[in-house]
């Protein structure tokens, strides 16, 4: 009984503890996956609710159910609920859960980190729930377009709740993103080179690039107009050389790319379960993965497609509606790849293949009509009517919800261990089927006979009544629907008989272990050669529980998995991942002081979480670490490999790589916002430009290059077994600093001008990663003086030196920013 | 949906096109699907065939006509200038609309929520709001079109007929945002010279 | 990852393109390019032509650079020349306007 001995010795090492301190402390992907989904579905039927309310005041013409205040409420909350808080944290969920399992390796890259986004995803949410419940709810629409979300037109409080619940929700998402990247290129089975992977990690590697490129400029659209609300600096008032374009631009530049983020992880799932419904493989892999880069990319061309009724030149409303047909093709490649493979196996209509099929039908609907809209002469008709809600809709529901249902139905047994039973799910699924479509189908038809989005009420006798009260009757009917699959899955839970291990005879790794999983997934690590490795070896299960793969000996009691080569998968070095601890929840605790102090508007206060937030990262990396080499270490099968502490790359300089291209998204947005205000708002040129100061400006360039030079002598010592080069480093970011502050002094008041607040900003900006840059010198020269670091032990200097070099950058960016065009002038 | 000008015309022509189109092609998946399950494969499916046929040839044609047909119809539809093109001003506000109509002596006329134009003559709708985003949408006469702050937009109508026409806020812009709706009263040839001088309104 | 890069660079090289393009229009509006004339053509649609066409060329010889030079795996090369020719497919038919509409209005 070797694979017995082995399950209780790694329980012990990766399981958490009972009761409340094992809710706090736990960092396992297993656990947090299962509370994001959990937390997303119940998200979910709040959202729902609310649709139901929503359709409850429309099935009649001159409903008195609701007003329109509270009505402004529902929808603003029902959209922004969908979207922020059920579908992106499902489908993170899902891949928190399932990612480590299909690629063969025993956690996430960043386990604390993956903890956080739980913590921070509840917080915000919750956030948001109190202000509904509290009756201050959003109610500016779930884009918050200005001027109508700012202060003047909404005084209250309802719009902070928005910006900074969302904000918080979307540090979660940011941080999630960067998890799953480096977990999907360093920590997969050894073998699987890229094209070995299962197409859900495609999908997922597509979908947190994309997340990671196009939810910045979110970020500091909501970080903006924030500044605007609370110290009153002009970034969309017109009047002051603002623009509302603006917060335009940088919702649409997220929210077109948001619909394929929410849409490619289902389609992930799509591609997993259709071929293993179909009993056959997929059809044109390569294709598929050509198709989702493409998608991935191309989906960034569209945002404008949103915008084609706010007077922007037609060339320009053309390139984007180009954009947004070619895009059509990739979903076509895809839809047609599942179709034949379809053809080609034999198909059983068993519940997932159900449910995929209510997914084709109404996610094809939803792509023909989103052609339509791509259409610029037809979406100056459409446009903001019912018709744009019905299209969402067959797009969101048709691509995700339906999919997730298959998924639900088809991973079950991964979290109940037993057999389905009961069919309550086909009944569920032709209710939700004919519910939706009663629901959304004439509603296109009654959008084109004029009916806006966002009313409240609407006058009888024309035309209209008949179609709403249809579509109210059928939202009805699919809340049934899903009332009715919540309880099929739940039953699951209790009566079920136990299920084989692999019941659908699929040939993905997942597969191949114990169900319902183990905290540590698998007892020993395979080798794969093959893209669906199951299928060659029925017998993997069995084998790797009794530990004949890789890392079969429990040791130190160290969370040990593998790293690979990003492409070719070539087995690496061994990562040590941290355990248990409450640290994720606290720093989530901190970052919600500081969300919840700028709400109360105790500005001056949120310096305190602020600095609470620098002690806690402190600690979060001074954890880690040890202060002697350990060497080369068994793996098993003859192999000695080091571990992550003793490379050039471990994951935490690849996590640093993906959150600075974030960061740079976000910077890149900045410098768009500025230009595109200076091109295309009203009221400029500004009355005064900035004070140019060579001499700041010259001073700042010196510090630049002794904290460039400073960090890679530091390296270079210290590969030469000697310490020091730390502190020139340290001395150029001081002087650096120093000039930027310099300028802060300089700078025009930020109130009188959207000029002067973007200037602001972007010194703000500047000033904060050169902050960053200058804690991280320091903190590698005080870890280097304790011991922490030696030739072999050199990745905090890494890590360090792109931090350095990224502040160094967008320093002298900023700086050349505000200067140049006061110098010109 | 019952075109009541060119413009609208236009589109709706258009929606008839894409929505054939759009049936022909929901119906050849369908099929597609059903026969997948009728047949049951043996695995031996071309991968070409069908991503390259189905997936790329296929709907590229499509795509290109169509935003073809859609680049062509939008550059018909935009807000050139003619002998013929009277101007309008529509000013939107929370939640009334104010047009302003120049007289032939070059005064203006202003009215509160009802629009005055000529019919069968192509009318420019001058676009500004005195507070947050609205959008002017008369859907039987043609698409709609922002009205954004500090920026003044042009829509462009037409009405083949006299009569009254309702029109609406499209963008949502707070509480009144569904009864912010207006009318656009079209005149023949003789009522337009009579409102211009006052005789009517 | 280099390799994974280049994979993905034709695409990458398109979204350069459609910003590029997209801002050119923007400004050249902004500075009334449209109201100068380069011989038959405004000046604005002018530089427009002249960036797509030297995206296009790019794009083509990425394509060409892409499918005589291999490097990583046999599948990552593949998806560099696919990629690459989507890339370029994209530019030439999301460029099309700058021939066919109207510049400014």
């Amino acid at each position: 009984m070797k694979a017995l001995r082995l399950h209780r010795a790694f329980e012990a090492i990766w399981g958490a503890p009972k009761g409340w301190r094992g809710t706090f402390s736990s960092v396992n992907h297993s656990t947090l996956g299962i509370r994001l989904m959990v937390t997303a579905f119940g998200f979910f039927l709040i959202g729902g609710i609310l649709a139901m309310l929503i359709r409850a005041q429309l099935a009649t013409p001159h409903s008195a159910f609701v007003g329109p205040e509270a009505y402004a409420q529902f929808f603003t909350m029902h959209g922004s609920i969908m979207m922020f808080l059920f579908a992106i944290p499902m489908f993170e969920g899902f891949a928190i859960y399932m990612l480590p399992k299909m690629l063969g390796t025993r956690d996430f890259a960043f386990p604390r980190l993956t903890a956080y986004g739980w913590w921070c995803y509840l917080f915000g949410g919750s956030m948001l729930l109190f202000a509904m419940l509290a009756g201050v709810a959003p109610d500016a629409g779930w884009f918050m377009y200005t001027p109508l979300s700012s202060k003047p037109y909404s005084p209250g409080i309802n719009s902070d709740f928005w910006l900074l619940g969302i904000t918080f929700v979307e540090i979660s998402a940011i941080v999630t993103a960067v998890d799953i990247v480096v977990t999907i290129l360093k920590m997969r089975a050894p073998g699987m080179s890229l094209d070995k992977m299962p197409l859900f990690a495609w999908y997922m590697l597509v979908t947190t690039m994309m997340m990671l490129v196009g939810f910045p400029p979110l970020i500091l659209g909501s970080i903006l107009l924030e500044l605007e609300r609370a110290f009153g600096w002009p970034f969309f008032d017109a009047a002051r050389g603002g623009d509302s374009l603006l917060w335009q631009h940088l919702f649409w530049l997220f929210g077109h790319p948001e619909v394929y983020i929410i849409f490619l992880p289902a389609a992930g799932a799509v591609s997993m379960i259709l071929p293993v419904m179909a009993r056959t493989r997929i059809l044109g892999y390569g294709w598929i993965v050509g198709a989702v880069i493409a998608l991935g990319v191309l989906s960034f061309g569209l945002w404008v497609h949103h915008m084609f009724t706010v007077g922007i030149p037609h060339m320009a409303l053309a390139f984007f509606s180009a954009a947004s047909t070619l895009v059509a093709i990739p979903t076509g490649v895809q839809i047609f790849a599942w179709i034949g493979t379809l053809w080609a196996g034999r198909p059983q209509m068993k519940m997932p293949m159900l449910y995929l099929i209510g997914f084709f039908i109404v996610f094809v609907m939803g792509g023909l009509t989103g052609v339509m809209v791509a259409v610029v002469p037809f979406d100056w008709q459409a446009h903001d009517s019912a018709f744009v809600t019905a299209h969402l809709h067959y797009v969101l529901f048709g691509g995700f919800v339906f999919p997730m249902l298959a998924a639900a139905y088809y991973w079950l047994a991964h979290f109940t261990g037993r057999q389905y039973q009961y069919r309550l799910g086909t009944a569920a699924f032709w209710l939700i089927l004919v519910g939706f479509n009663l629901t959304f189908l004439q509603m296109h038809i009654v959008g084109l006979l004029g009916q806006a989005r966002r009313i409240e009420t609407y006058p009888a006798g024309i035309g209209w009544t008949a179609y709403n009260l249809v579509s109210s009757i059928g939202g009805f009917i699919l809340a049934f629907g899903i009332g009715l699959f919540l309880i099929d899955i739940l039953l699951q839970f209790f009566h079920a008989p136990k299920s084989r291990r692999n019941p659908w005879g699929a040939g993905t790794l997942e597969w191949a272990m114990l169900i319902p999983s183990t905290s540590y997934n698998i007892a020993s690590i395979p080798h794969v050669d093959d893209r669906e490795p199951v299928h060659d070896q029925p017998d993997l299960a069995l084998s790797l529980a009794r530990g004949e793969g890789y890392l079969a000996e429990p040791r130190n009691g160290w969370r040990e998995t593998l790293a690979v080569k990003t492409s070719s998968g070539k087995i690496d070095h061994i990562i040590v991942l941290p355990g248990n601890t409450t640290l994720p929840v606290w720093t989530a605790v901190v970052t919600g002081g500081f969300f919840v102090l700028m709400l109360l508007k105790l500005y001056w206060l949120t310096l305190l979480p602020l600095l609470g937030l620098v002690v806690m990262a402190w600690r979060w990396a001074a954890e880690l670490g040890r202060k002697e080499d350990v060497g080369a270490l068994s793996v098993g099968h003859g192999l000695s490999l080091v571990t992550h502490a003793e490379v050039q790359d471990p994951p935490g300089w690849w996590g640093s790589i993906f959150l600075l291209t974030a960061d740079g998204t976000f910077f890149a947005s900045l410098l768009f916002g500025y230009a595109f205000l200076w091109t295309v708002a009203p009221a400029w040129p500004p009355p005064h430009l900035f004070d140019a100061g060579i001499a700041d400006l010259a001073a700042a360039l010196a510090g630049a290059a002794l904290a460039a030079f400073g960090a890679r002598s530091a390296l270079r010592r210290l590969r030469r077994g000697s310490t020091g080069g730390g502190a020139l480093a340290i001395a150029g970011l001081t002087i650096m600093l120093l000039a930027l502050c310099a300028a802060v002094l300089r700078a025009p008041p930020p109130t009188e001008h959207a000029y002067n607040a973007v200037l602001a900003v972007l010194i703000a900006y500047a000033v904060f990663h050169v902050a960053i840059a200058l804690l991280m010198q320091v903190f590698v020269l005080l870890r280097a003086r304790a011991g922490f670091l030696s030739p072999q032990r050199s990745a905090e200097l890494r890590i360090a030196q792109l931090w350095a070099d990224y502040g160094v950058g967008s320093g002298l960016i900023v700086l050349f920013a505000i200067h140049v065009p006061a110098l010109i002038a | 949906m019952d075109p009541a000008g060119p413009s609208a015309e236009a589109i709706n022509s258009l929606w008839w096109v894409m929505l054939a189109g759009a049936t022909a092609i929901f119906l050849l998946v369908t099929a597609l699907l059903t026969m997948a399950f009728l047949r049951q494969g043996d695995g031996s499916t071309s991968a070409r065939k069908w991503i390259i046929g189905g997936g790329l040839v296929f709907p590229s044609t499509v795509l290109l006509a169509l935003l073809a047909y859609g680049l062509i119809i939008g550059e018909r539809l935009l807000p050139r200038s003619g002998p013929q093109v009277v101007e309008v001003g529509a000013e939107s506000s929370r939640w009334r609309w104010t047009f302003h109509h120049q007289r032939p002596d070059g005064s203006i006329l202003t009215t509160p929520d009802v629009l005055h134009i000529p019919a069968g003559r192509p009318i420019d709708v001058v676009l500004t709001t005195r507070d947050v985003i609205h959008a002017f949408w008369v859907p039987r006469l043609a698409g709609k079109m922002d009205a954004i702050p500090g920026h003044r937009n042009v829509l462009r109508i037409e009405a083949a007929a006299p009569g009254t026409y309702a029109g609406i806020c499209a963008e949502y812009c707070g509480i009144g945002h569904a009864g912010h709706a207006f009318r656009v009263v079209v005149h023949d040839d003789a009522g337009w010279s009579g409102f211009l001088t006052g005789e009517s309104s | 990852m280099t390799a994974l890069l280049r994979a993905v660079s034709g695409l990458i090289v398109w979204a350069v393109a459609f910003s590029a393009l997209y801002g050119l229009q923007g400004l050249g509006c902004a500075l009334g390019w449209d109201a100068m004339m380069v011989g038959p053509i405004q000046l604005g649609r002018a530089a427009l032509i002249a960036l797509w066409l030297a995206f296009v060329a790019v794009q083509a010889w990425m394509i060409w650079h892409f499918s005589h030079h291999t490097h990583g795996s046999m599948f990552l090369n593949r998806l560099a020349v696919a990629i690459a020719v989507i890339g370029w497919v994209a530019t030439i038919y999301t460029g099309v306007p700058v021939v066919t509409t109207s510049m400014c209005f």
